[in-house]
């Protein structure tokens, strides 16, 4: 019986991630008190604000200092704290599969749904390409994550992408105020679609963050003889001269990267690319840490 | 002319320039298939760049295909050469020769005279090269020549070239031999120039004839400066009877050199009679001399002055030249006191215009005492009071004939102005320049040449400086008008006295004659006019000097001009005749032509005598034209070949038939062409290495890295981890 029966995680990972903490960046709704802010008011420790009393509130949070001073009854409001329920988008397209960047976007997700569930925080997973492959909703129990882990290494590359759509279903299907993490190449074919996807995210009060993985090769395209390059999604064949294009490639894909930038920019959108020839658990931690 | 190989059978190898179309194909590239995220960007930058690529690979394949084209087409040898007919062979030939027959291809070379050379040169073309072509020759400005067969000149038939005036420079008949040739329809055309290349000749560049061949045959000796005389004159131009005047001859040589020149004067159509060697005349840097020689003329008749060179050096044409001079007849003068005159002032102007009283026959003007008989000349008159109507009358009469009336007015008289009547004041304003002015204020004058150039001054030396010396303190002032013209000008020595500049000597025409007017008086009380030194020639001057046929321009001239004669000064119903210079002297009628006589037939130098006849046998002299080769003929200066005939293709210049021949037989042997192809080869070289270095911008690396999990590259323009 092997020691760690995960293939996309380790020990090792769970060592090291342990150490992290991920902290929303804007009020969620929970369903437990957690560690993150809610967008209800409770009684916990912060004040936040007085309202009128009404009849049938507990007489214990009235203030009866409010009350010498004003001859008026105040209820006192206390920040309620809440825990994060976090859904992990990942990419499924074909495309992922070059450079190794789906096994990366795979680690990527089994670490931070570790992360989260030992905050005590829900972790659910969506794998997507033109449809939804795989769903999970969040949960943080061992066995959520046992499920969630074994669920990674059963995906499979599919074929096209239409991340864009899945997000507005998905932004529709989700509870209000959750984290929405996605981890995707984003090779789309309508970046302004992404921008409203990301955009209806966000008018559904989600907190959503980009994981954008990027091989180093799509980039420069350094190839330096004539090649004959094999679209993975859909299986057309160029041949090329690098050398003729890359000038025009380079520039195209930095106008794209830029508008995907700009995108996430617009939505108040997380964005962090990674590149996959760095350690997931050193970018992870270097995300993370940034935040 | 074309291209000729001499290694033809390299050309068979000419469809290797399809080697690297062949190459391309079989050594196709088995390009690698990577599979890759996305193709969309590729696919659009290759959109962008799919033209460019395109031409550019069809270049990088011609260019390559063309390199191997050259490489055959060099080792085939190409060689350029003339076509086989060279003058003539091959089709029909029509031949233009133009030979320059002006007096300076007298010139001896080689015991030979150029124009020798060109006629031996001509007549060798004809019975060689140009035997069996059509041809036209040109000699000089003659009228323009047809194409004829060759045979039409050669033998007996053949008209030796002879010097001819050429008025029209050289260029003009190349141009219409030029016109003419291209009109023609023959498959060779030849324009073949026989010339010493005179600078005069070429006033501009030769015509270029797209299909014809030029040669151009330049005859003058490489050292050729002769001594050659270019100028005889008189100095005064119209020199006085008795009058000192100056004999200037001009010489064109060797620079540095010195030439003896003889100088004969003799009454025109008579032998010499009066010779006289000059000194040497040096040559300066330039090889220009002019000697000068002090002559006083003492008879009034027709002379020819003669400057002749003594050295056997000199251009035979122009060893010597000739001016004929007429010095014309005593004329005779008077002086007419009006009023009561200073009898000084009255002594002063006589011995002004005659110093001997009449002792020297050799003085241009005779002064008779008495009554003015008003057939003189010349009447100086002195008014010391304004002239009755008879004598105003009189006067008017006499310039209006022609005579010289020369007035020297009272100053104050022109108080007396207003005071005269109308008809008088109307002739006298005729006269002087016009009504008197009021008088200026007392002020002392100098006086200033206005006119230096006037007749009046001639021969009186430099005037710059001899108004200076002449004071006048009393003047009558005139205000200038368009009739009049100031000769000398009195200004007030004392700028702050009030007086004003004015004009001392008047010049007036009025009819055929003249009247000058000294707006002061020869006499003590009004300066020292009477004791200036320009006072005696210049009242000499004003004597009218009729010229000898109303025209100077019709006594030297060039040949190939035509001379005329005023019909005025022959008398009523007679004939004019021209006598030539020997050896044919028979009389010449000259028709008349509007107001004078003309004869164009100017060819033959010598003097000309221009006579007239009538049917009761009178007759006599009417003057004289001398027609000489134009000066221009003495001065050589030779333009150099190379700006006649610049090296062109289809231009030959050579300096004589011999070195043609040795041209033309040059320029059929082959010569290969090596630097056309050898140019191309090295910019196809070029443009093969521009071609092939593009694609290589910009680096890369091979596929296979390309596909690992972990590149090896360093981070590219983005950073490593980008994150908002």
């Amino acid at each position: 019986m092997p020691i760690h029966p995960y293939k996309y995680f380790s020990p090792a990972d769970a060592a090291r991630v342990s150490k992290l903490q991920l902290h929303a960046r804007q009020v969620v709704e929970g369903v437990i008190t957690g560690r993150h802010k809610s967008s209800h008011r409770g009684f916990s420790v912060e004040f936040t604000e007085h309202r009128d009393y009404v009849p049938g509130d507990e007489l214990r949070h009235l203030d009866w200092r409010a009350y010498a001073r004003s001859d008026r009854y105040y209820i006192k409001l206390y920040a309620q704290e809440t825990n994060l329920r976090a859904t992990i988008v990942l990419d499924n397209s074909a495309s992922m599969n070059f450079a190794g960047k789906f096994e990366y976007a795979r680690h990527l997700a089994a670490c931070m749904a570790y992360l989260l569930a030992s905050q005590q925080d829900l972790a659910g997973l969506v794998a997507v390409d033109e449809t939804v492959k795989a769903e999970m909703a969040p949960g943080s129990a061992p066995s959520h994550l046992d499920r969630l882990f074994r669920a990674l290494e059963n995906l499979k590359p599919g074929k096209g992408t239409d991340l864009a759509a899945q997000l507005h279903a998905l932004a529709e299907r989700l509870p209000r105020r959750g984290l929405v993490l996605i981890i995707s190449d984003l090779w789309l074919r309508d970046a302004a679609e992404f921008a409203r996807a990301l955009q209806h995210l966000r008018y559904r009060r989600h907190q959503a963050a980009v994981l954008h993985l990027l091989d180093r090769a799509e980039i420069d395209l350094p190839y330096d003889k004539q090649v004959a390059l094999l679209d993975l999604e859909t299986n057309e064949r160029v041949q090329i001269d690098p050398a003729e294009i890359r000038d025009g490639y380079r520039r195209q894909v930095e106008q794209y990267l830029t508008s995907v930038r700009r995108a996430c920019g617009d939505s108040d959108v997380e964005y962090n690319a990674m590149f996959v020839d760095q350690p997931y658990d050193k970018a992870l931690t270097q995300w993370i840490n940034r935040r | 002319m074309g291209f000729q190989f001499l290694f033809t059978a390299a050309l068979w190898a000419l469809p290797l320039a399809g080697l690297p179309l062949v190459l391309h194909l079989l050594f196709r590239q088995k390009a690698p298939v990577i599979p890759f995220s996305t193709l969309r960007f590729i696919q659009s930058s290759m959109q962008q760049t799919a033209a460019r690529r395109r031409i550019q690979r069809w270049l990088l394949l011609a260019c390559r295909a063309l390199l191997v084209a050259l490489l055959i087409w060099a080792l085939a040898q190409p060689v350029r050469k003339l076509s086989a007919n060279l003058l003539g062979g091959g089709g029909s030939t029509a031949a233009a020769i133009v030979v320059d027959t002006s007096y300076s291809m007298m010139l001896q070379d080689q015991q030979r005279s150029l124009l020798q050379q060109a006629d031996d040169d001509i007549q060798d073309l004809l019975r060689t090269e140009l035997r069996d072509a059509r041809v036209a020759i040109y000699r000089g400005s003659s009228t323009a020549p047809h194409l004829q067969p060759a045979d039409t000149y050669r033998g007996d038939r053949w008209e030796a070239l002879v010097p001819t005036p050429s008025p029209a420079p050289l260029i003009d008949s190349i141009d219409a031999a030029a016109d003419m040739l291209t009109a023609s329809g023959e498959d060779n055309k030849w324009l073949i120039v026989l010339t010493d290349s005179q600078t005069r000749e070429f006033p501009r560049p030769p015509p270029k004839l797209g299909s014809a061949r030029t040669i151009f045959i330049d005859l003058h000796p490489a050292d050729s400066r002769s001594a050659a005389i270019t100028d005889v004159r008189t100095d005064p131009a119209q020199p006085r009877l008795g009058i000192p005047a100056q004999i200037a001859v001009t010489l064109s040589g060797r620079p540095n050199d010195a030439q003896q020149v003889q100088l004969q004067i003799a009454p025109a159509g008579q032998a010499a009679t009066t010779t006289s060697p000059l000194p040497l005349a040096r040559f300066d840097a330039t090889g220009r001399a002019e000697l000068r020689w002090p002559f006083s003329f003492v008879d009034s008749s027709w002379l020819l002055v003669t400057a002749q060179l003594t050295s056997t050096e000199s251009l035979p044409w122009a060893a010597s030249r000739d001016a004929l001079v007429r010095i014309p007849a005593r004329q005779s003068a008077a002086v007419l006191a009006v009023g009561h005159p200073n009898p000084t002032a009255v002594q002063m102007i006589q011995l002004a215009l005659d110093p001997s009283q009449g002792e020297r026959p050799a003085w241009p003007l005779v002064v008779h005492d008495g009554e003015v008989r008003w057939d003189e000349s010349l009447v100086v008159a002195i008014l010391n009071q304004w002239p009755d109507a008879l004598t105003l009358q009189r006067m008017t009469d006499f310039a209006q004939r022609g005579g010289s009336l020369v007035l020297f007015v009272q100053p104050g008289l022109e108080q007396d102005w207003p005071t005269l009547d109308a008809p008088r004041q109307q002739a006298l304003t005729a006269l002087l320049p016009s009504a008197p002015q009021p008088a200026p204020p007392d002020a002392t004058y100098h006086a200033s040449i206005a006119r230096p150039n006037d007749p009046i001054l001639a021969g009186t030396g430099d005037t710059q400086l001899a108004g200076d010396r002449l004071v006048v303190t009393r003047l009558m002032r005139f205000s200038p008008n368009s009739q009049t013209q100031a000769i000398v000008n009195a200004a007030p020595t004392d700028p702050d006295s009030g007086a004003e500049l004015t004009g001392l000597l008047w010049h007036k025409k009025v009819g055929a004659g003249s009247v000058y007017t000294w707006a002061t008086l020869p006499d003590r009380s009004c300066g020292n006019l009477r004791v200036w030194d320009l006072f005696p020639p210049m009242l000499v001057n004003s004597a009218a000097t009729p010229g000898a046929m109303g025209e100077e321009a019709t006594v030297n001239v060039d040949i190939g001009q035509p001379i005329s004669l005023p019909a005025a000064i022959v008398p009523a119903d007679a004939e004019v005749d021209l006598i030539p210079p020997p050896p044919n002297q028979r009389p010449v009628k000259v028709d008349r032509s509007g107001d004078r006589y003309t004869y164009s037939d100017t060819s033959q130098p010598g003097l000309y005598a221009w006579r007239w006849r009538r049917q009761d046998a009178q007759g006599g002299l009417l003057g004289w034209s001398n027609l000489q080769i134009p000066s221009a003929e003495a001065r050589l200066t030779y333009r150099p070949l190379s700006e006649i005939a610049p090296d062109q293709a289809n231009t030959i210049a050579a300096h004589s038939l011999e070195e043609v021949r040795q041209r033309l037989v040059q320029l059929a042997q082959p010569h290969p062409q090596w630097t056309l192809p050898i140019a191309l080869v090295l910019a196809l070289l070029c443009l093969e290495a521009l071609l092939g270095a593009m694609p290589k911008r910009g680096g890369g690396k091979g596929p296979d890295s390309a596909h690992g999990h972990a590149a090896p590259r360093p981070a590219s323009h983005l950073a490593a981890s980008d994150s908002r």
